[in-house]
């Protein structure tokens, strides 16, 4: 039987020395004149202000949740599009008329796109979406 | 376009009948929203009218061979509407009475009824799977429901950690099965499992096992099967009471389907394990840890749960005596009849449904011990009257559609000739008429505490604890009709593909 999983783990190795290999050269080539600014923890310029072990505020939660809707979105819409190039240029197998088979998926694809936009609305409606100070609204909204 | 499309439509329609309440909800914010419910009926009445014009005894298998519309499902998507618009006629005056996001609550019970119509006909292990979870997650949104309850919190929790673990059991399952044979669909992987097509791995005995094992395990949580009930008590009780009687009756029933279509299909055709005396081992064990934890509960909910733990105890060993009298008789046609173990399913529905009717009825008046029925007698004869029909049709006394579904699952055992554990079942029987009739003995032979009467008949719940009770006593006294609508339906599952 061939083992389909040498070219994964191939793959894992190829992926680990594509890394290794550049890290490996630089050390090797580069200068080595460190500073204390340059050992400093690196925050897009600026100094760090505080400490990095800090407590999220839990109300980004929702948030998280309104966003993981779209991001499951996308990972559906990826597959999708490629099956839809090849449907809509052959046709599968039990449609009638198979040259309507890519309208019927757009359809499909619209119907799935409706459903999460009616979520969206949901809960922009019911105000998931507002960074609200108001106690007793967070905890309608959270249940904390 | 697609000719089998059309026979999603059952499904369809409680999807689209959901979004809408929940459109509704989003545009309206100011109308009475128990109205919703009424909607939310509407659509599990269209959607069995929709079952019921589609519905023929041919077998439809669409969606590529991954939905399987046959007379089985139908059946089974029949029941479980019926047990849905029951429970959403219950739930009106429920959620009226006080409950926060009245409109999701019915969207959620469209939901997740939608989920379980899919997950009794789903024919490949993505679909299950998918459907599986659908089921779940709706389950735990709806049983957390009462957010200022702890109870009601801590019972969510609890599902949910189940749920979670057991859904990953399932996988591990599945990818046994797929690993085995390099198909997801059930009955591809019947055909390979029943040496019809060379396998990956020749000597497969031992993992197919572990597969079946695994995949028991995770339907068993849902069904809740013996080490997988712990959860049940807790859930039944902390939970709103209309959402205990789904979980108790749909989802389980959805479970039961499930494992019928997925056991039968894909572990009897020519597969060489017999696995019966797993089951059998675990069906006794279900039954005695069911019945003897009921005797010490004074919950009523409580009760009703480990009750639920019981009854799945004789369906598994109905299942049991199904694949045994095939065995014995060396059967080897395309069709299984599990009329015996959908005929209980009926009868449970009934007088589960029957049983949660009166609890919500008499829930804010005397509370979920049982000591506090005391006296119902005086205080409402009729509710009074009514539970101890459907405590008299749980225990299995004969004028009740109770004893018809355990008579034939006991005749399905003598059949096979399993006289031990007809023995035992009918035991456990015994012993589970202690616990219902303690209920009974409390409303009939304790005093009241309180003269208080005011109990309060809404309208809605009075109408579907009528059609419960006509039901549990109609059928109980002449069951000739019920059986012979079974019987015509051909309530089988087909094996081979």
């Amino acid at each position: 039987m061939e083992n389909n999983y040498n070219i994964v783990f191939l793959f894992m190795l190829a992926g680990a020395a594509m890394g290794l290999v550049g890290m490996g050269l630089a050390t090797l080539i580069r200068p080595h004149r460190p500073n204390e600014l340059k050992l400093d923890t690196y925050e897009c310029g600026p100094k760090t202000v505080g400490k990095t072990w800090i407590q999220y505020n839990f109300r980004f939660y929702t948030y998280v949740l309104v966003f993981l809707l779209f991001d499951i979105e996308a990972v559906y819409l990826i597959p999708w599009a490629q099956a839809f190039k090849h449907i809509a240029r052959h046709g599968i197998g039990d449609f009638i008329f198979p040259e309507m088979a890519g309208l019927f998926i757009f359809t499909e694809m619209l119907v799935f796109l409706l459903i999460l936009i009616i979520g969206l609305i949901y809960a922009w409606k019911k105000g998931a979406l507002e960074w609200t100070k108001d106690h007793r609204k967070i905890k309608r909204m959270t249940g904390f | 376009m697609n000719t089998g499309l059309i026979r999603l439509l059952p499904e369809l329609v409680l999807c689209f009948g959901a979004l809408l309440i929940i459109f509704i909800d989003i545009i309206y914010s100011d109308i009475k929203k128990y109205w919703l419910g009424f909607l939310a009926y509407g659509f599990t009445i269209i959607s069995f009218i929709c079952l019921f014009i589609l519905g023929s005894n041919k077998t439809w298998l669409i969606v590529q061979g991954s939905y399987a519309v046959d007379g089985f499902s139908i059946f089974c998507k029949a029941l479980l509407l019926i047990a849905g618009s029951v429970i959403i006629l219950f739930s009106i005056a429920y959620v009226y009475r006080g409950m926060e996001y009245k409109a999701e609550f019915f969207a959620l019970i469209l939901f997740s009824l939608m989920s379980m119509l899919v997950l009794v006909s789903s024919a490949d292990l993505i679909l299950i799977l998918l459907a599986f979870e659908f089921v779940s997650i709706s389950s735990y949104i709806l049983v957390g429901y009462h957010r200022d309850d702890m109870k009601s919190r801590e019972a969510s929790l609890k599902y949910f950690f189940y749920g979670a673990i057991s859904a990953a059991i399932l996988v591990m399952g599945f990818s046994f099965l797929y690993g085995l044979t390099g198909e997801t669909n059930i009955y591809l992987i019947a055909r390979a499992l029943g040496g019809k097509t060379q396998l990956l791995i020749p000597d497969y005995t031992l993992l197919a096992l572990l597969g079946l094992v695994l995949v028991g395990a995770g339907f068993g949580f849902k069904i809740g099967m013996f080490p997988f009930q712990m959860w049940i008590p807790d859930v039944y009780e902390g939970a709103p009471t209309p959402v205990t009687a789904f979980l108790s009756v749909a989802s389980k029933s959805a479970g039961v389907a499930l494992l019928l279509r997925f056991f039968f299909v894909v572990f009897t055709n020519n597969f060489s394990i017999n696995w019966s005396i797993i089951l059998l081992v675990i069906s006794i064990i279900t039954m005695f840890t069911g019945n003897l934890m009921a005797i010490s509960q004074n919950n009523i909910k409580r009760m009703l749960g480990y009750s639920s733990i019981a009854h799945v105890g004789y369906i598994l060993a109905g299942i049991v005596g199904i694949y045994h009298y095939k065995i014995t008789t060396g059967y080897t046609g395309a069709t299984f009849d599990v009329s015996p173990i959908l005929i209980y399913l009926t009868a449970y529905i009934y007088m589960n449904l029957g049983a949660f009717a009166v609890i919500i009825l008499s829930e804010d008046m005397t509370g979920d011990n049982i000591p506090s029925y005391a006296g119902m007698s005086q205080r409402s004869p009729l509710l009074a009257g009514m539970l101890t029909i459907f405590m008299l049709s749980l225990a299995g006394i004969p004028p009740t559609i109770g004893f018809i579904g355990k008579f034939f699952i006991f005749g399905e055992l003598v059949n096979a000739s399993h006289y031990l554990l007809v023995i035992l079942a009918v035991i456990n029987s015994i012993i589970s008429v202690y616990y219902y009739f303690r209920v009974v003995y409390f409303m009939y032979f304790v005093p009241p505490e309180t003269e208080k009467k005011g109990f309060s008949y809404s309208l809605l719940t009075m109408g579907a604890l009528w059609a419960c009770f006509a039901g549990t006593l109609f059928i109980g006294i002449s069951p000739n009709l019920f059986i012979e609508l079974a019987k015509k339906a051909l309530i089988g599952i087909d094996i081979i593909r």
